[in-house]
């Protein structure tokens, strides 16, 4: 009999530690699982940051699909191009 | 006789040969450019455009004057494949340009640092001719500097020519001459700066008809903590547009198509090659300063 009792002892002793461990690798997985729900779902602040960001990125990886340049009506010429000038000039173009 | 005055930011030149009705000449383009900043600032904040950014995505009755310049401003997007794109309004503000220019530049630079904005492109504005009536969605900002600085221009010289004669307007180096012009032409001076002197070293050409505009990167420039930006924004990257050329001159049947293609210019690969198919006379100047004339436009004087 004490030799059964002793089995069932060990036996017990074993069931403790995987229940032990069992726990600890429940805490360490559910903490894991919290730090990625919290970048998946952050706060407002973070939200809007990550959000641009996001879409920065997307959009640096991805042109928009823009209509092709060739093809398209262009701006019209004007009816003659501008010819040289030894008048003194009334106006200056340039950036602004 | 030509008269300068503050317009739209920026400084704006009538010229008429009309000498009888100079006074009601320079009068009709004041009444334009008036009309059109209250339709189209984008800082004023009763201006009609204010008002549709700020609509969140509800739809906005408009004048006939912003339904105009948005139509306008969606077919340059249109015809340029949407390299000159109203919907840059956003990553304008982002890169820093988020106040008149007179207050971008005087911000500490060392305070703020630029962003990269994002640009929805033009698809995504509603405009309805029936109703007379835009909807952008929420978040969406519509700038038209591109486009309506040179519509007024065009609008301000037919105003103004109406009166008999023939008329220049220019508004920030963009440039509108509208009925008969003097014997041999407006001589326009070129250069980097429209608000340089006139005896700024550069060629003097003269237009007939139509619009000549100039778009420069060295201008219009500011800086953040870690960059120096400008405000040609290139609408696939939502950045300033990094471009071999400083300065694109356009000659153009309006102001409005000179503008949209001297705009586009700095976001094409190959600008010389892109003007001379499109037959548009340009003077193209590079960073390091060398120039390149296409399509008729001529060689400067040596």
């Amino acid at each position: 009999v004490p030799r059964i009792e002793s089995e069932r002892d060990r036996a017990l002793r074993r069931l403790r530690r995987a229940s032990t461990v069992a726990g600890v690798a429940a805490g360490a997985l559910v903490g894991v699982f919290a730090g990625f729900a919290a970048k998946a779902f952050p706060g407002h602040h973070a939200a809007h940051t990550s959000n641009v960001r996001a879409r920065v990125a997307r959009r640096q990886a991805t042109p928009p699909p823009l209509v092709p340049v060739e093809g398209q009506a262009a701006p019209s010429a004007p009816a003659a191009p501008p010819t040289p000038a030894s008048a003194p000039p009334v106006v200056a173009s340039g950036g602004s | 006789m030509t008269v300068a005055f503050r317009a739209l930011g920026t400084t704006a030149v009538v010229a008429t040969t009309n000498r009888r009705h100079e006074g009601d000449a320079v009068a009709a383009v004041e009444r334009e450019l008036h009309a059109v900043d209250l339709a189209c600032s984008r800082f004023r904040p009763d201006s009609e455009l204010v008002r549709v950014n700020r609509a969140r995505g509800e739809c906005v009755q408009i004048s006939a004057l912003l339904f105009t310049a948005l139509r306008v401003a969606l077919s340059a997007a249109e015809t340029t494949g949407g390299l000159v794109d109203p919907t840059v309004g956003r990553a304008l503000r982002a890169a820093g340009y988020d106040r008149t220019f007179t207050r971008v530049v005087a911000r500490d630079s060392s305070t703020f640092d630029a962003r990269i904005g994002i640009v929805p492109g033009w698809r995504v504005v509603e405009l309805d001719g029936a109703a007379r009536t835009v909807r952008i969605p929420a978040g969406v900002e519509l700038d038209l500097g591109a486009t309506a600085k040179a519509l007024a221009c065009d609008r301000a010289a037919t105003a103004a020519a109406a009166l008999g004669g023939g008329a220049l307007v220019a508004l920030g180096g963009d440039i509108a001459v509208e009925g008969d012009p003097p014997d041999g032409g407006w001589p326009v001076r070129i250069t980097d700066d429209h608000s340089a002197s006139l005896d700024t070293p550069g060629p003097t050409v003269a237009i007939a008809g139509g619009g000549l505009a100039t778009s420069s990167t060295t201008v219009r420039r500011w800086r953040s903590r870690s960059d120096e930006l400008h405000h040609l924004i290139d609408p696939r990257t939502g950045r300033p547009a990094h471009s071999e050329w400083r300065s694109v001159s356009v000659a153009a049947a309006s102001c409005v198509d000179a503008n949209i293609a001297s705009t586009a210019s700095f976001f094409v690969d190959d600008a010389p090659a892109w003007l001379a198919a499109r037959a548009l006379p340009s003077r193209l100047v590079s960073i390091a300063g060398e120039c390149a004339c296409v399509a008729g436009w001529p060689e400067d004087p040596p």
